[in-house]
């Protein structure tokens, strides 16, 4: 029993511990591909550390977790204190207020403090970016500061009273008590509490979402945001080591309770040495925490201009697989700073704009986003003087149907959606004949991804009925969803970022997508091919550069639009982000394949045969998205292609519950022998 | 002796609207030895911790050489503590636990090394400066605890039961060091225990106290061979207690018979509680005896038997070195120092009968019963 036993708890123990193994090897794998190990290797390591933006971003989630607890465990510990003089029955109902934060939803608390900081700053005080970094400490501190309390409490109630009146009685104050006594025997709750603290505030997504501003982005925060791209393998590696230093911290908590248990029986003196150690790692540790405070409040130039950047993810080049850092070198040569920071799509920009809350200078949204914010009123009109290199932009970009007038925009990249397709399964003349009429191929079925939106959706659908893509006309629209509903049960999966992974593992054959990710799809697995369906028409997309209303500092915000459309820097930026850019002048500074690319710059007169999509009214994006929905969406439980992948799942389920089970019975079982 | 030190004055202690300490006046004296006695509960740990500033009276004053000390903290006061859970600081060792009130006083270091290891050197732990103190014996705990506290060199020391939680036979050795300690170093202990003995062999004063009021004030001796009330007789050492009538000075009446007392000064033919101690009851033959009874229980006890004499349906405790066996019929002779007459008061009739002895008693009859069925 005991040796079966044993099996079991080795079986829960990889069963915890498995997915941090296959991160750890997936760091070390030179090959970019997670489903096969090419070999070991240290340089996923070495690009981590000259990755400084991503350094960056820890070294933010490390302080805001450094304060943040610091502050938590002052706080709590005091509270703490408190709490412990009340009457029982108001420390029973106090204890139970505090805990109730920690079970409240993250979601709730997030969205309720976002909401009070975005009333207190921009409604009662004027304040230009109520969300900031303080709001995030603020909100860090909150969801820290119980759990320091609630293992600070336990440790108050253990101790003897006598010892502070004991330490009174030997001429301390009350406070002198507290510190010569009380903290000490109260120490390892508080630890206890602040590495809890800790931990949440370096993992804690969900209200950092909700309460940061764009001056100040956390790791988790930003890593979200990466989906648009599949995760570099650096970012693995980080992770390895941040899981790793949280590993030593616990194993070395364990050990120092360890020694101090052993130490109190010892009879032999404690050595000097070690108390030195002790004293050196506080003094280390505190004054981390002071340094980071001093850089916080003096380390930034008051008097630099400063600008807020809010872009795509990952659509812009940083300095990794040796391109520019673009921004970096912004900042050199103009001595503006930039803010920069991130979202995952059009929506999330526009309501985070339309929320308040946040600053920002420079926004890059598509087409049709541009659309409904100039007639929202949201945009700012440009002083194109100030933009001296909007002259290399080509001329069929000026004047685009989102800003007919030419006032608000600069574009920063174009590209064509069309359709990825792997020529080892899918016969090259399939697509070429049918064009988008492949996707509804039922010799394919079950190997086709579709795109998941309603408006990419419904408009290839629209060029394979022959409509207008921006057509108004709903019974044509209905016609559209219609032929969605036909399509359903030969789609695998509806997606958006998850393409990259299914497609790179061969798991589907054909998805349509958008050329420059797909090129970058290709980069990776050679069978990927691309087609654009040139005879019946396709979506021809821009995302342009735009200043929001409430921008503080146009002029340097232009110099940021004015430097992206340089020539060398808009090359430059596209050898990382592939594709195209309005300007044709920068093919001369990009990689060959990516100027020469036919994917990427189709010909002028294949171009012709593109539609922008223009902004339809409110009421018609919204029948559009029910019309989606309901034609794609509504599950039917005959779902049988979702089972093969749920096998493993339920396997793992049914072991782990069986195992369970069996410790169970054999707890119950041992004792009567005994 | 020497002059007043410490005087309570009317003392009264609420909790909650329940009294706790009922006006206690008292007065302690330089470099005496004064224990607070009484059951738990009585309130004697109350009026430690309002002389060492812990608790503040509800009413009352508490004088430290001639000035009140009402509002003085406890950090300010000349007064130091021994715990009765020694409350020894865990994260310190010996040496930084006695070296604790000096630190905080800011003494120079060498002065601290110094009175600490003379310290050590009284409380016999030297050597053990650097030891932790879990690592330590109860008796070497409650050492360090009164070293802490002496190395101060404060007037008064304040002792709260600190010998509760060791064995018979260190708790006797610890007596005696207490005793010694206090007699070299010449502070006052105002100690506080339950164990009479213990109050009895160390103290010069003891106060007994029950139900927050002072029962009785006075020498070892006098507080024994004097009880003022049933209360104080039961408690300190075992008393028979019986009802009886003053006829007049040095004249007692009880069980039907007069006896002659050296006790005066009640009125004619007033009742009164008759206490006789049963070591000081000389059992002899029947016919010799002033009274005759019959033994129903005896019990050895290492120095003596303890004797359960049954006289007229009252049971006496007799303490004899003598063996008489149950059932047979012994005569009690009692001398006139042996009778000690005190007035009536409200804890009458509540003690001193030994009808439900012990619990070795009541196992006796519970066995007879067991055999009967």
């Amino acid at each position: 029993m005991k040796s079966t036993n044993k099996f079991l708890t080795i079986l829960i123990f990889i069963f915890l511990y498995i997915p941090m193994a296959v991160l750890i090897v997936a760091s070390f794998n030179s090959g970019k591909d997670i489903t096969r190990f090419e070999g070991f290797t240290w340089n996923q390591y070495a690009e981590l550390f000259r990755d400084e933006t991503l350094l960056g971003l820890l070294g933010n989630s490390i302080l805001i977790a450094l304060l943040s607890t610091g502050i938590s465990v002052a706080l709590g510990t005091m509270a703490a204190v408190g709490i412990h003089s009340l009457k029982p029955r108001m420390r029973n109902f106090v204890m139970s207020l505090t805990n109730i934060p920690m079970t409240n939803p993250d979601i709730v608390t997030g969205v309720s403090l976002s909401l009070l900081f975005v009333f207190l700053g921009s409604g009662l005080l004027g304040q230009r970016e109520s969300l900031n970094f303080w709001t995030l400490l603020i909100a860090h501190v909150t969801f820290g500061l119980p759990y320091v309390i609630l293992n600070v409490m336990p440790k108050m109630q253990q101790m003897d009273r006598s010892l502070t009146d004991a330490a009174m009685d030997l001429g301390c104050t009350p406070v002198q008590a507290f510190f010569k006594v009380t903290l000490h025997e109260i120490m390892p709750g508080i630890v206890a509490g602040g590495i809890m603290a800790f931990t949440m505030s370096l993992d804690d997504f969900v209200i950092s979402y909700f309460v940061t501003g764009s001056g100040f982005v956390t790791l988790p925060v930003e890593i979200y945001t990466y989906t648009k791209k599949p995760i570099a393998p650096k970012v693995y590696a980080m992770f390895t080591l941040l899981f790793l230093l949280i590993a030593v911290l616990m194993v070395g908590i364990n050990l120092m309770q360890l020694r101090a248990e052993k130490k109190k029986l010892d009879t032999r003196p404690v050595s000097k040495g070690w108390q030195i150690a002790k004293r050196c790692i506080a003094g280390a540790l505190v004054l981390a925490l002071v340094i980071g405070c001093c850089w916080l409040i003096f380390g930034q130039k008051r008097d630099q201009v400063t600008i807020n950047v809010y872009n795509w993810g990952m659509n812009i080049a940083d300095g990794t697989d040796d391109t520019m850092d673009i921004i970096a070198e912004f900042e050199e040569r103009t001595g503006i700073k930039v803010n920069y920071s991130t979202y995952e799509s059009n929506e999330v920009l526009y309501s985070k704009l339309k929320n308040g809350g946040i600053s920002v200078d420079v926004i890059i949204p598509s087409d049709y986003m541009i659309d409904r914010m100039i007639a929202e009123d949201m945009l700012e009109k440009l002083d194109y003087s100030n933009i001296p290199n909007f002259e290399f932009v080509d001329e069929q970009f000026k004047n685009p149907a989102f800003d007919p007038t030419q006032e608000y925009t600069v574009p920063y990249t174009w590209g064509t959606v069309g359709i990825l397709y792997n020529t080892q399964y899918v016969d090259e003349a399939d697509v070429v004949s049918q064009g988008w009429g492949v996707l509804w191929d039922e010799d394919y079925a079950g190997k086709i991804l579709m795109i998941d939106n309603s408006r990419d959706a419904l408009g290839i659908a629209q060029l394979l009925l022959g409509y207008d893509l921006n057509t108004m006309d709903k019974t044509e629209l209905q016609a559209c969803a219609d032929k969605l509903a036909q399509q359903r049960p030969l789609v695998q999966q509806y997606v958006m970022d998850q393409i990259y992974a299914t497609m790179q593992n061969e798991e589907a054959w054909i998805a349509p997508y958008y050329a420059g990710d797909c090129m970058l799809m290709m980069e990776e697995n050679e069978n990927l091919a691309f087609y654009l369906p040139e005879d019946q028409g396709f979506n021809l997309f821009t995302d342009a550069m735009c200043i929001p209303k409430g921008c503080q500092e146009k002029a340097a915000a232009e110099a940021f639009i004015n430097f992206l459309s340089d020539p060398e820097i808009s090359g430059a930026n596209m050898d990382y982000i592939c594709y195209a850019s309005p300007i044709s002048a920068a093919k001369d500074y990009m990689e060959d394949y990516l100027a020469e690319s036919e994917i990427v710059y189709p010909d002028d007169e294949v171009l012709e045969k593109g539609t922008a999509y223009a902004y339809l009214s409110e009421d018609l994006s919204r029948y559009m998205e029910n019309l989606y929905q309901q034609a794609t969406k509504i599950s039917d439980s005959t779902d049988t292609e979702q089972a093969p992948s749920a096998v493993p799942y339920i396997i793992i389920g049914v072991i782990f519950v069986g195992t369970a089970t069996v410790l169970m019975f054999t707890g119950k079982k041992r004792r009567p022998k005994e | 002796m020497s002059k007043e030190l410490i005087r309570l004055r009317d003392l009264t202690m609420e909790f909650d609207g329940e009294r706790i300490l009922d006006s206690i006046n008292l007065y302690i004296n330089d470099h005496e030895f004064l224990t607070l006695l009484g059951p738990s509960g009585c309130g004697k740990t109350t009026t430690l911790r309002i002389i060492g500033g812990f608790l503040t009276p509800t009413s009352g004053t508490v004088t430290f050489d001639g000035k009140c000390i009402n509002d003085v903290p406890p950090y300010d006061r000349q007064i130091n503590t021994v715990f009765q859970r020694y409350a020894l600081f865990p994260h310190l060792n010996v040496f930084d636990n006695i070296a604790f009130g000096l630190k905080v006083a800011k003494c120079p270091k060498d002065e601290i090394n110094e009175r600490v290891n003379r310290m050590l050197e009284i409380v016999s732990l030297k050597g053990y400066g650097h030891r932790n103190v879990a690592s330590l014996s109860g008796g070497q705990q409650q050492r360090v605890a009164i070293a802490r506290a002496l190395v101060n060199e404060p007037k008064v020391l304040l002792l709260d039961e600190p010998l509760a939680a060791l064995d018979l036979r260190l708790r006797k050795d610890m007596q005696n060091e207490l005793k010694r300690i206090q007699r070299e170093t010449g502070i006052t202990f105002v100690y506080v225990t339950h164990d009479q003995e213990e109050a009895l062999s160390m103290s010069d004063t003891v106060v007994v106290m029950d139900k927050g009021r002072i029962q009785q004030i006075g020498k070892p001796e006098d507080i024994y061979n004097e009880p003022k009330n049933a209360f104080v007789a039961d408690f300190i050492g075992e008393s028979n207690i019986l009802d009886g009538t003053m006829l007049e000075d040095f004249k007692v009446k009880f069980f039907g018979r007069t006896f002659v007392c050296v006790d005066k000064g009640f009125a004619p033919n007033e009742p009164v509680d008759v206490v006789i101690r049963p070591e000081d009851i000389d059992i002899v033959a029947p016919e010799e005896g002033h009274l005759v009874g019959t033994v129903t229980n005896i019990t050895f006890k290492g120095l003596n038997y303890d004797i359960i004499v049954e006289f007229k349906g009252f049971k006496w405790l007799i303490q004899s070195t003598d063996y008489c066996a149950v059932d047979s019929t012994i005569g009690i002779r009692l001398n006139p120092e042996d009778i000690h007459i005190m007035k009536k008061s409200e804890y009458s009739g509540m003690f001193g009968d030994y009808s439900s002895y012990s619990a070795e008693f009541d196992e006796l009859t519970e066995d007879a019963a067991d055999e009967e069925e």
